[in-house]
């Protein structure tokens, strides 16, 4: 579970600038999980024997890949779920999370 | 109580003609497959509005598996085919642009050569433009050179924003027609059912504060409306025939159970797949010989609007994450292109579009392998997110039988009915359209500052647009309706919606089908006072 989560995380760190917390941050503990049923323990495997940290994102994603394991469809969720949370989308954007008019007098 | 009329499907077609039909005295029944819908179950009501988005409000068919919902095999086409089935259909979830097929689209053959002439002309969708425009509440500007009969708007164009000004400078400098859109938005006053847009983007997520016309807001509000019969999450499969006249249809509910509608007067209106659906399931259940020389027609001549993307890159934040995503302006300087290099017949609309949401804009990043993850993603994403505009290339397209709509035996909904297959192509005139179209996209992109510019098509999930599957002419050999909508043939039976068209032009074609289905509701009218 953890190797999963790390690699969410590495993917998506957060922005201490902006604010912005890492993908295991941005929401509660539940959704998270969801995320990490996505992962065959093959997959979980694989990258607890990884060290993360010594790949670019793209040599990691090459590598996986490479291992014959399709991740794009779990990424894909991944980045629909991150990029929906108010904690990261207000501070990207600006605009309210659910959409609302507040702000939104000038376009 | 024996109903008038029956009208199936509530979209775009089915509640104006349900409207004027009661307006004018008749008893109506409308029967819808989906359910009702509210403001507050709309996609940007929630946190999770993209998501929604791609799942219960996605627009393709196939991937949607909602409540009034059967299978649509679209894998033999490069376009999936788009549509909504709910109370108010279509409408809910559409872009709300608002343009009228132009003069020249009803003489195609007499005036290009190719295709075919509608039976109908525009001086008789005329009056019903104004009558539909007046309802929705246009908003737009008068004075297109394009559109000289428009004399009157009922609302403020929509703001260009930072974008459309940028794209308008462009556009100038390539001295190139554009003209802000004509839309079915409310942008001047918030009024009854109604209120004034905000500019929140995506009207295509549905409009929960009403800024945007859908049937429901409009067609639905009005007096007459309360006086029809409203038959919800229930679907017709079939209509009933006996000695070629209808003598009513077969519904099923939700849960299953059939029942038969007694009734004289038939009109679909369920959209091009959904009305030819309805009718090829009748004609292939009917058990009695039907005179009818258009018969296999049905289904054919499916036309769409391919559509290509050009995308521009600018460095300055340009707004394009506020304001509605298809609503900004647009040009019909290749409508019918003048230049002698050109080597396709007929043309296209250039359509601006403001940028992608945040999901759709990371998740695209990814699909072309150009987004970077780690501590990068952040700023690349306020370096794109309101950088971006895009131009659709809305082709025009031809009738061509071998691109169709047939039952699919093999995929049944979940009563049993079968649903359906498409198999259609891009011509090889479309395909150089296309092309053309995105070189000069890209062109007015560049000369309006975009730094860099990309573009691409088909774009698969763009099939909303869909006709010709019951073409309407005077010939019973070459189409399947007559001019008033009747079926050649099958007595009682009418088609009020696009599958009628027998052109596709290369606008959007809301307004036309909604003045049309008015056009048609009128004949109707006049005819059922007569045969009393």
């Amino acid at each position: 579970m953890n190797a999963s989560i790390d690699f969410l995380d590495f993917l998506l760190p957060g922005d201490a600038t902006l604010n912005i917390p890492a993908f295991s941050k941005c929401d509660d503990l539940d959704s998270i999980s969801y995320f990490v049923q996505l992962f065959s323990p093959e997959l979980i495997e694989r990258l607890s024997n990884m060290n993360l940290y010594e790949y670019s994102h793209k040599e990691l994603l090459t590598e996986i890949k490479n291992q014959g394991e399709d991740i794009r469809p779990i990424i894909e969720k991944v980045l629909a779920f991150y990029f929906s949370r108010p904690d990261v989308v207000v501070p990207l954007t600006g605009r309210t999370v659910p959409l609302s008019a507040s702000g939104m007098s000038k376009y | 109580m024996k109903p008038d009329v029956i009208v199936v499907g509530s979209g775009m077609a089915g509640a104006p003609a349900a409207w004027l039909l009661a307006e004018r005295g008749h008893s109506v029944l409308l029967i819808e497959s989906g359910s009702n819908i509210s403001p507050s179950e709309l996609p940007t009501a929630s946190i999770n509005w993209e998501d929604k988005k791609e799942t219960k409000f996605n627009p393709v068919a196939s991937k949607r598996k909602n409540l009034g919902d059967y299978p649509v095999n679209d894998s033999k086409s490069p376009i999936a085919i788009c549509n909504f089935n709910a109370l108010g259909g279509s409408s809910v979830i559409y872009s709300a642009h608002f343009p009228r097929f132009l003069k020249p689209d009803f003489m195609l053959k007499s005036e290009q050569g190719i295709g075919v002439d509608w039976p109908i002309g525009y001086d008789d969708l005329a009056p019903f433009f104004e009558m539909n425009e007046k309802i929705v509440r246009l908003s737009g500007k008068v004075g297109d050179i394009y559109y000289p009969e428009i004399n009157k708007v009922y609302n403020s164009p929509v703001p260009l924003g930072k974008a459309g000004k940028i794209l308008a400078d462009g556009f100038d400098k390539c001295n190139w027609h554009w003209w802000p859109s004509y839309a079915a938005i409310n942008t001047d006053k918030n009024k009854k059912n109604r209120l004034k847009c905000h500019g929140l983007g995506p009207c295509n997520a549905g409009c929960p504060m009403g800024a945007k016309a859908t049937v429901n807001n409009t067609y639905m509000k009005l007096k007459a409306f309360k006086h029809i019969d409203i038959m919800k999450e229930t679907m017709v499969s079939k209509i009933l025939i006996q000695d070629s006249t209808t003598i009513g249809v077969e519904v099923i509910d939700n849960k299953g159970n059939k029942d038969k509608i007694l009734c004289e007067t038939v009109v679909l209106a369920a959209g091009a797949v959904g009305t030819t659906r309805i009718l090829l399931n009748s004609l292939d259940l009917c058990k009695t010989q039907l005179n009818m020389p258009g018969k296999d027609l049905i289904g054919k001549n499916l036309m769409m609007h391919p559509l290509g993307y050009a995308e521009g890159y600018f460095e300055d934040q340009i707004g394009t994450d506020k304001g509605p995503q298809g609503a900004m302006l647009y040009s019909m300087e290749f409508y019918r292109p003048l230049e002698k290099s050109v080597d396709f017949k007929l043309g296209f609309m250039m359509h601006a579009l403001r940028g992608d949401s945040p999901v759709t804009m990371v998740k695209n990043l990814y699909k072309r392998r150009q987004l970077k993850f780690g501590a990068d993603i952040y700023q690349q994403f306020k370096e794109h997110y309101g950088h971006m505009m895009g131009i659709a290339i809305i082709c025009e397209d031809l009738p061509d039988r071998s691109n169709k709509i047939e039952l699919d035996k093999d995929n049944l909904d979940r009563f049993g009915v079968p649903g359906v297959k498409v198999t259609y192509q891009l011509s090889e005139n479309t395909k150089k359209m296309m092309s053309y179209g995105l070189i000069k996209a890209r062109q007015v992109l560049k000369l309006a500052g975009a730094k860099k510019t990309s573009g691409f098509g088909p774009v698969r999930n763009t099939g909303w647009h869909l006709f010709g599957t019951t073409c309407m002419g005077e010939n019973p050999q070459t189409s399947v309706v007559d001019s008033s909508g009747s079926i050649h043939g099958l007595k009682g039976v009418y088609v009020f919606d696009a599958s009628v068209f027998p052109t596709s032009s290369c606008v959007n074609p809301a307004n036309t089908i909604q003045a049309l289905s008015l056009y048609l509701s009128d004949k109707l009218d006049k005819r059922l006072k007569d045969e009393r």
